[in-house]
């Protein structure tokens, strides 16, 4: 099928047929994908983001594991601490690169500094989340021992502990590779992302698309190698081997749990000066934001932002949802279709940016129609695999039932398929915030992302942290939300998957 | 005597597997009458729930004749509904116990009307009170007599059951069974049921057809001849039911590969 695509693309380019000039024919890509390779460039760009990621998943592993322990033994951490949690890990990667480079310079370890933070969540909820699943009769067995604390933790909670840890390491080193990727796309060329940057730069379409290609198989390699990995590690735990599943549904959280960052935001006022270059106190960012508002700066980049994230996302929900449920649908299409769609969902989205921005434009709409493209692929994912695990006794019943091929679809499938829909939209909107920035950055140069790639250029740090602020708490919101949304939908088939 | 049912003539099918197109069901041929109660028995795989699919629409035969009331059957047809052993599945969970019973008829009849067939139905099978519950808040019986109301509720002419009451604990597994005795008795159904177990079969039905062979097809058809209405203790004990239970018995233990 992807062959078959190949082949015609490179017909119709020699046809004539096809003649745009940012989608170079294959065989050019192939030629650029050489000269790279010869001239070392690639190998070096490979070694160097997929160092950076390798460094920051490993500090990411322990640094989660210890912040999950501490979560899931420790009910007043987490009674005090997972809101918090919940808020930073939701703070988009690229909302971070400016307040980075001001604090670190734009140095290899900004880059390892960024990825280990983004990479550190889904291994603190995994792990948390492992230390409450084990089953209390295991705690009786560890009492009835005369087990001491450091004994059981060592015999029982951890041996336990460990698959679920694992999962979250297999994310959190996808996600590694993703964050350094975007990072050297805006903080200096180096590496994978520097290289497509550069390319979108020089206008030199073959060497980019040579760039996404290597990236897509960086991680895919990456992805099934994890995964096959994990298998090796876990033998016989299917469950946690093969499935490709996000963040556990994230209960929702009691907002006294923010309490841990408002303290540490009122030691930072008082502990720091006005006058700090690299750590503004919280009222110089709010004295920033109110300084671009006035401006008249922040308005219209908001709103420029939010149009694009909102319309690209819900774009993106109709073509993955229609999508996921044809692929689901018919094992025709599944045969032929899974494999190449595994291969582009493993390409670390951001990595596509450049090339959908110079393929589509830089004009707002093209930037609704870049999110959509890529953001599509999480919904479309889910939305699949929850429409081939619908049981068949299910499909049956609605047969025998005598529905009509309507009522079938609105009162069987549909609502079966939901809670994975929506699921998939909770990945999506997450990773819909981070292309959204992207695009403002690479693409249209407006709105919020254009902000913060002045607070960096102008080397204004209030600035930089007042819109990271704004970033987060929007996507803080977006993702409490999103998991009310979830918990209304899904609390009857959940209890019946655990009764 | 009562009419005809079904009409099976010649039945096979064949299933597609890794080698090619593989005969499950080969020439079978039975009738079913109105009312009657029909229980299958035989070792697993050996097609029965096939059949069953077959009887109720859901797979076509490749060759050979069922008609139903008259009419060929090529996809579910009205009249006959099938129960599953996977009630879990079978009950959607984001609707209550009297939505479930309600699914069929929401394209059929009007609100009051509806209200009014899924109360009766409910109360056939004695969860009158558990409609506004959510089917996870159930036990596996009551979850199985929702399956039975939910399909009671359109009111069929047949209930095709593919082992109703085999992940049933015994004790639960004797009320269902007279609870569908008196289902039977009230409503006058046919019902077409599969089981693996020999004591349930003779129990519940009028005729009781063992299958076996590879492909699969009926090799014995016993008239139970007990009277009616049954009692979990006395009829078991009737020197009529041994006699029946050492037939099917022997028919089944020369069928051991």
């Amino acid at each position: 099928m992807p062959a078959a695509a190949i082949i015609c693309w490179q017909v119709f380019k020699a046809g004539g047929l096809l003649d745009y000039e940012y989608l170079p024919p294959p065989r050019d890509v192939l030629a650029a994908l050489g000269e790279l390779a010869q001239s070392g460039e690639l190998a070096r760009d490979v070694a160097h983001t997929l160092g950076v990621a390798a460094i920051s998943a490993v500090m990411a592993m322990v640094l989660g594991a210890a912040l999950g322990f501490a979560i899931g033994f420790i009910p007043m951490v987490r009674r005090y601490g997972m809101a918090s949690v919940d808020f930073l890990r939701t703070i988009p990667a690229v909302a971070l690169v400016p307040v980075a480079v001001l604090t670190f310079g734009p140095i290899p370890f900004s880059e390892v500094v960024l990825a280990t933070y983004a990479a550190l969540w889904p291994i603190v909820l995994h792990t948390a989340a492992g230390v409450a699943a084990v089953h209390p009769r295991q705690y009786d067995v560890a009492r009835m021992l005369h087990f001491g604390p450091l004994t059981t933790l060592r015999k029982i909670v951890i041996p336990a502990v460990i698959p679920a840890w694992l999962v979250g390491a297999r994310m959190a080193a996808i996600i590694a590779v993703l964050v350094a990727v975007v990072a050297e796309m805006i903080m200096y060329p180096r590496g994978l992302g520097g290289g497509l940057i550069d390319s979108l730069h020089a206008l030199a379409p073959a060497r980019m698309w040579a760039f996404a290609l290597v990236c897509g198989i960086v991680g895919a390699l990456l992805n099934a190698g994890l995964r096959q990995g994990v298998r090796l590690a876990l033998p016989g735990n299917p469950v946690h081997a093969g499935g490709n599943q996000p963040i556990p549904a994230p209960p929702v959280t009691a907002l006294r749990g923010l309490l841990p960052i408002g303290v540490a935001l009122i030691v930072w006022q008082l502990s720091t000066s006005d006058r700090s270059l690299s750590f503004p106190p919280p009222d110089e960012w709010v004295k920033a934001i109110a300084r671009m508002y006035a401006d008249g700066q922040l308005a219209p980049a908001i709103l420029h932002t939010l149009g694009t994230f909102a319309l690209g996302l819900l774009l993106a929900v109709a073509i993955g949802a229609a999508a996921g449920m044809a692929i689901g649908y018919s094992p025709v299409a599944d045969h032929y279709l899974t494999p190449t769609i595994d291969f582009v969902a493993a390409i670390p989205g951001a990595a596509l940016v450049p090339v959908a921005v110079l393929l589509l434009g830089q004009s707002p709409l093209s930037g609704v129609a870049v999110v959509a493209l890529i953001v599509s692929w999480p919904i479309l994912l889910n939305t699949a695999t929850a429409m081939r695990s619908i049981p068949a006794v299910r499909l049956d019943m609605s047969r025998t039932m005598g529905l009509s091929p309507l009522h079938r679809w609105t009162k069987v499938i549909l609502p079966s398929l939901s809670p994975g829909i929506l699921l998939g939209l909770r990945v999506a909107s997450s990773l819909a915030i981070i292309i959204t920035l992207l695009v403002d950055i690479l693409g249209s140069g407006m709105g919020i992302g254009r902000l913060l790639v002045e607070s960096q250029q102008h080397f204004d740090a209030a600035a930089a942290w007042g819109l990271l602020l704004i970033v987060g708490t929007f996507g803080y919101v977006m993702s409490l939300s999103l998991s009310l949304l979830e918990r209304q939908i899904s609390v009857p088939v959940e209890v019946l998957s655990r009764a | 005597m009562n009419r005809v049912l079904y009409e099976v003539d010649g039945v096979g099918v064949r299933l597609p597997s890794t080698d090619g197109q593989r005969p499950v069901l080969q020439d079978i041929s039975f009738e079913v009458k109105a009312a009657e109660i029909i229980g299958i028995v035989g070792r697993s795989g050996v097609g029965k729930t096939t059949l069953l699919r077959v009887l109720g629409g859901l797979l076509e035969a490749s060759s050979g004749t069922v008609v139903f009331d008259g009419e060929a059957v090529h996809r579910p047809p009205l009249g006959a509904v099938m129960v599953f052993q996977d009630y879990a599945n079978a009950l959607l969970p984001w609707r209550t116990v009297a939505r479930n019973t309600a699914l069929g008829l929401e394209a059929l009849v009007g609100p009051d009307d509806r209200r009014r067939r899924v109360a009766d139905a409910l109360r056939l099978v004695g969860l009158e009170d558990r409609g506004s519950d959510y089917p996870w808040r159930l036990s596996g019986g009551m979850a199985q007599r929702v399956q039975i109301a939910r399909a009671l509720a359109l009111q069929p002419k047949v209930l095709l059951m593919d082992e109703p009451f085999g992940a049933l604990d015994a004790i639960t597994k004797a009320s269902l069974q007279d609870v569908l005795l008196r289902v039977h008795t009230e409503t006058n159904a046919t019902v077409v049921f599969i089981t693996h177990d020999l004591d349930e079969a003779i129990y519940l039905s009028d005729r009781v057809f063992v299958m076996s062979g590879r492909p699969g097809g009926i090799t014995l058809a016993a008239d139970t001849e007990l009277p009616r209405p049954r009692d979990q203790l006395a009829t078991r004990e009737l020197p009529r039911y041994l006699q029946v239970r050492h037939l099917l018995g022997e028919a089944l233990r020369t069928d051991d590969v």
